[in-house]
């Protein structure tokens, strides 16, 4: 029947056949960049599980002659990798509840308040997005410095409590949020800092959580600040010391694969865990910006 | 109503002040002192926590706040936290940024007191060189104080040599091998198999990140870069010090002996022992303190001498970081009860057993003494020939130069684009010497 | 009327006053400093002097400078490119109706959300001339891998590999927005009218991902220009500075060698260079406005 279809219906079917062999290619390119994709997270693994002596062999092997749990129970002793663990944490915390809520005051004032200057000040706040930090690094290092900050995590995290990309996506949120709401709102006498909580608030959970999720991972992943303004082994986040531990004396490709693995793992989670709303928000910020 | 508040507020305020007036009091006693370390291994990290909690019973009105920071940024943090006047009391400090930061002023000089608490007669000779620097009046000032010395020395796995029928590597200054020798026993160590190399003799001669071997070699030869007070750099296009560079790129590009630094995972230039440990490679050079971590590897190793260059130069240098103290701190007496401590024999023959240290104190190497740390399971067999070399050392060039990260760079880059680049020697040389002297300048 | 102004402006100085202080703080003030640093001499310990515009004299004479100057355009020119043309062809293939893929983009999303530290250290043992998997892999191809990290070509090379395989994904992620943006009308009235493969993508898909092509060609040009942390853990710019880009020679110049004037000098000469391409972007998304 169906080779007859074929003749019969031949301008359609061929679109069909062309339709499945574009399906096909394009899965064969996405499996090949897949595997690109992966290669790297699977050698990390691969390594962390190895001892010296299987690291150093040809034809790399994906699996030693054992399996070197060990390497895994080292990290904390060479690392102190619940300290940074917790410092990473705690930095991350403190940064993401920070810019949430400067961004969402900033950017409730810039959608529903009306008051002279706005645009001014809102402009101001674009040319701020486009600051290369490398710029203020001088600056902020000796103001951290002058403040008695250095070396200290708040050094990682005052800097970074207010993201002017951060008002701007909340106040582009709110923009669209309707006007008579609040309007409403306020005729049954609700203060503007009300009407922020009771309704701006809930009604922009997604676009929080877009810039929630893009803090979460800038800030975790974060290397020069670290680098520039701590010191102290206790004091240091995860891609600090795992940098630190490549320049130790020696360097044990087992232990310090098995801890990059682990540093990765929270980030990774969380990413699993909101893959829809992170793809989402990239989509949005590409829209906005 | 009114007045009982008030009556009980004065009277917890005169309560308030009077706790401020006791607990200042008690302030007074307590003192507390910030030490700065890196860290180079656990078994030092272990054995500087026991040092302090010694020192702390020792001494119960003194606090220490022990900080570490990473290796590859001290210098560099040590120097911000001096600027920021946060900087700790007492701290290690590598040799090679001495007079560096002594020319900043950041180093209290400790020429006139030392000499209670050291006996600075006992100090090997590469010891006093390394504390010490000429200063603007003609006299040697002191920086610092150590406990510990590390020489160059060459390790090899005595199995792949017994295999390949390599005699062991000389121990004594006679015995020496000639360059010669030494490349055409490498090349027996070096095995190919199909066009790709499964064994190398040797590794770690290019060096990256670090001019140690590069300094020995050329000191070796008879070349000389430095005037004689460490304000110039002359002389490092000299024909010695050409030959030395030919030597090094030799063994990597003409007999195939040693390896490419990446392929011991080692671009870095901070594991140039993970080759080693590999069982991949028959021999290192490479500081002494390797023998920590060699010893523990598992490895059946032996260590020998470098090779003699020019006849009748039995040069050897030695150098490792010291302790210092800080020009601005408040608590010079407890920072010097410190710094002795932490460069005390009971401080530092833990660390000798294992292999990191070699002492820089002469009454160590003395019959009574040398028990107490020659460890025979660690050190290998032949060592005690080359003990004597340690005991009568001289200090590193690199330790008497100032504005050291800019220099080091500097030469690190262009002996890069000597080994990899295939830039021309003359050009290197021109190249490391000016801009030896540009930094010099600053 | 005025009432109400006086009231919304004391509810917008509540509103703003934590913003408006952390920006002045931490970025309006280091600004204002940045820029009066880069005219003096400052070392960190010593004083500060006035030297005018030597700073900036001096990067366009400074030798290592313009390595690191053109190092960092090279990187740019080759990775920006690529940048787009991959993402773009693997939004194309993943914009269909297809099995899997929420696991294909989980899985080129994955090292866009990783730490460039940890993935720099995964790429440093995959280059490695002897054991890594790279020269492995290319074995099988019959090629003999080079020596990635000590070759001054293949150093920086190596960094641009590393980035791309980073940055892959987030492009993709954007420029597959886009295409789904894109109105399927436009597509049938083009099947209609026999308009289909190549002459497709030319007439419809890419004048129509003009805003979102805009957007990414221009974040990536500044995201390359700043390029840092692969450099710094891969090859610390070597072997003799062939890999060496213009932010790691700000940190070295800065926070290494304490010429912290010269390090801020550097700082605005990349900024100013950054401000100059986002005006460009803006410019041109207005063009692209007008005309439509």
């Amino acid at each position: 029947m169906t080779v007859n279809s074929n003749t019969l219906h031949r301008p359609f079917n061929k679109r069909r056949l062309k339709k499945n062999l574009g399906l096909t290619v394009s899965f064969i390119i996405l499996v090949i960049g897949a595997i690109a994709m992966l290669i790297p997270f699977l050698w990390m693994l691969s390594t962390s599980l190895k001892d010296l002596s299987d690291t150093f062999v040809y034809p790399p092997k994906f699996f030693g002659k054992t399996i070197v749990w060990e390497n895994y129970a080292n990290v904390n002793e060479r690392l102190n990798f619940l300290g940074m663990f917790g410092n990473t944490v705690f930095v991350t915390v403190m940064v993401l509840v920070g810019q949430i809520i400067t961004s969402t005051m900033a950017g409730f004032a810039f959608s529903y308040l009306n008051f002279r200057g706005r645009e001014h000040i809102f402009r101001l706040y674009l040319l701020a997005i486009m600051i290369p930090f490398h710029v203020l690094l001088v600056p902020t290092f000796v103001l951290l410095r002058d403040m008695r900050m250095l070396n200290s995590l708040w050094a990682l995290i005052l800097p970074c409590v207010v993201s002017p990309f951060g008002a701007f996506l909340m106040r582009q949120a709110y923009m669209s949020i309707p006007r008579a709401l609040g309007e409403a709102a306020k005729i049954d006498g609700c203060s503007p800092w009300k009407i922020y909580t009771a309704i701006f608030l809930p009604l922009s959970v997604p676009t929080m959580t877009t810039l929630a999720i893009f803090t979460f991972v800038a800030t975790w992943n974060d290397f020069l600040r670290p680098l520039i303004f701590l010191s102290s082994n206790k004091q240091m986040t995860l891609t600090l010391g795992i940098y630190a531990m490549q320049g130790n004396y020696s360097t044990d490709w087992g232990v310090l694969m098995a801890t990059v693995t682990l540093s990765l793992l929270p980030v990774v989670i969380v990413f699993l865990s909101v893959q829809d709303l992170f793809v989402e928000g990239v989509a949005i910020s590409g829209m906005k910006s | 109503m009114k007045r009982v508040t008030a009556r009980i507020l004065s009277i917890s305020l005169a309560l308030v002040i009077a706790l401020g007036c006791f607990s200042f009091a008690a302030a007074e006693e307590q003192i507390n002192l910030t030490f700065w370390g890196w860290e180079a291994s656990a078994l030092e990290a272990q054995s500087i926590q026991n040092g302090i909690t010694a020192f702390e019973a020792a001494n119960p009105n003194i606090h220490v706040d022990y900080m570490t920071v990473p290796n590859s940024e001290y210098h560099t943090k040590l120097k911000t936290a001096m600027a920021s006047d946060s900087a700790p009391d007492v701290f290690y400090l590598d040799a090679a940024y001495t007079r560096d930061f002594a020319n900043n002023g950041l180093l209290y000089d400790l020429t006139d007191v030392i000499g209670d608490y050291v006996d600075m007669n006992d100090l090997i000779n590469s010891s006093i060189e390394k504390v010490s620097i000429a200063g603007a009046d003609g006299q040697n000032h002191i920086y610092g104080m150590d406990i510990c010395c590390v020489g160059p020395v060459i390790f090899y796995n005595k199995d792949l040599f017994q295999a390949a029928g390599v005699e062991p590597i000389p121990t004594t200054v006679e015995d020496r091998w000639t360059w010669d020798e030494f490349v055409e026993n490498m090349k027996k160590l070096t095995i190919v198999e199909n066009g790709k190399t499964t064994q190398y003799g040797t590794c770690n001669w290019e060096e990256t990140s670090s001019l140690y071997v590069m300094e020995y070699m050329l000191r070796l030869n008879n070349a000389k870069w430095f005037n004689d007070d460490f304000t110039q750099a002359v002389g490092v296009t000299s024909e010695a010090s050409k030959q030395v560079f030919e030597m090094i790129k030799a063994l990597r590009t003409e007999y195939g002996v040693a390896p490419d630094p990446t392929a011991a995972g080692m671009e870095t230039g901070n594991s140039p022992t993970q080759m080693f440990l590999s069982g991949k490679v028959a021999s290192i050079a490479i500081g002494s303190y390797a023998l920590q971590e060699i010893s523990r590897s598992g490895i059946n190793y032996g260590a020998g001498l470098f090779p003699v260059l020019q006849e009748g130069n039995n040069d050897f240098i030695a150098s490792a970081d010291m302790k210092a103290i800080w020009s601005g701190t408040k608590n010079l007496d407890a920072a010097l009860k410190l710094l002795t401590y932490m460069s005390s024999e009971d401080f530092g023959t833990p660390i000798y057993k294992t292999g990191l240290w070699m002492p820089s104190r002469l009454s160590m190497y003395s019959e009574d003494k040398l028990p107490l740390w020659f460890d025979r399971t660690v050190y290998p067999e032949g060592w005690e020939n080359m003990m004597d070399m340690f005991k009568t050392s001289s200090g590193k060039w690199f330790d008497k130069i100032w504005n050291t990260k800019q220099i080091f760079d500097a030469v690190d880059e262009e002996k890069e684009a000597y080994f990899y680049i295939d830039q021309d020697l003359d050009t290197t040389l021109t190249n490391i010497q000016n801009r030896i002297n540009e930094n010099l300048a600053k | 009327m005025t009432n109400i102004r006086n009231k919304d402006w004391f509810w917008a100085v509540l509103f703003l006053l934590p913003s408006i202080v952390g920006l002045a703080v931490f970025t309006l003030y280091p600004l204002i400093s940045s820029a009066y640093i880069s005219l003096t001499d400052w070392g960190l310990l010593g004083d500060m002097n006035f030297v005018g515009f030597d700073n900036y004299i001096h990067a366009f004479k400074d030798a290592t400078a313009l390595t690191v100057f053109s190092n960092t355009i090279l990187f740019t020119v080759v990775t920006v490119p690529v940048l787009l043309a991959l993402p773009l062809l693997l939004a194309m293939a993943l914009n269909r109706k297809m099995p899997m893929t929420r696991f294909f983009r989980a899985t080129y999303f994955l090292p866009t959300i990783s730490s460039m530290v940890a993935m720099s250290l995964i790429w440093q043992w995959m280059y490695n001339r002897d054991f890594g998997l790279v020269n492995y892999i290319l074995s099988f191809a019959g090629i003999q891998g080079p020596n990635w990290l000590t070759s001054p070509f293949y150093a920086l090379v190596a960094i641009m590999i590393v980035s791309v395989w980073k940055s892959l994904g987030y492009n993709m992620m954007l420029f597959l927005a886009g295409l789904q943006a894109i109105p399927r009308v436009y597509y049938e009235a083009a099947d209609l009218d026999g308009c289909t493969g190549l002459r497709r993508l030319f007439r419809i898909t890419l004048p129509l991902l003009r805003p979102t092509t805009l957007f990414i060609t221009v974040m990536s040009i500044i995201n390359s220009l700043q390029v840092f942390d692969q450099v710094m853990v891969i090859t610390g710019g070597g072997p003799s500075r062939s890999s060496s880009v213009l932010v790691h020679y700000i940190y070295q110049c800065a926070f290494q060698y304490y010429e912290m004037g010269y390090g801020c000098a550097l700082g605005w000469v990349l900024a100013i260079f950054i401000f100059l391409l986002t005006m460009t972007q803006f410019a041109l998304n207005k063009e692209e406005y007008s005309i439509e």
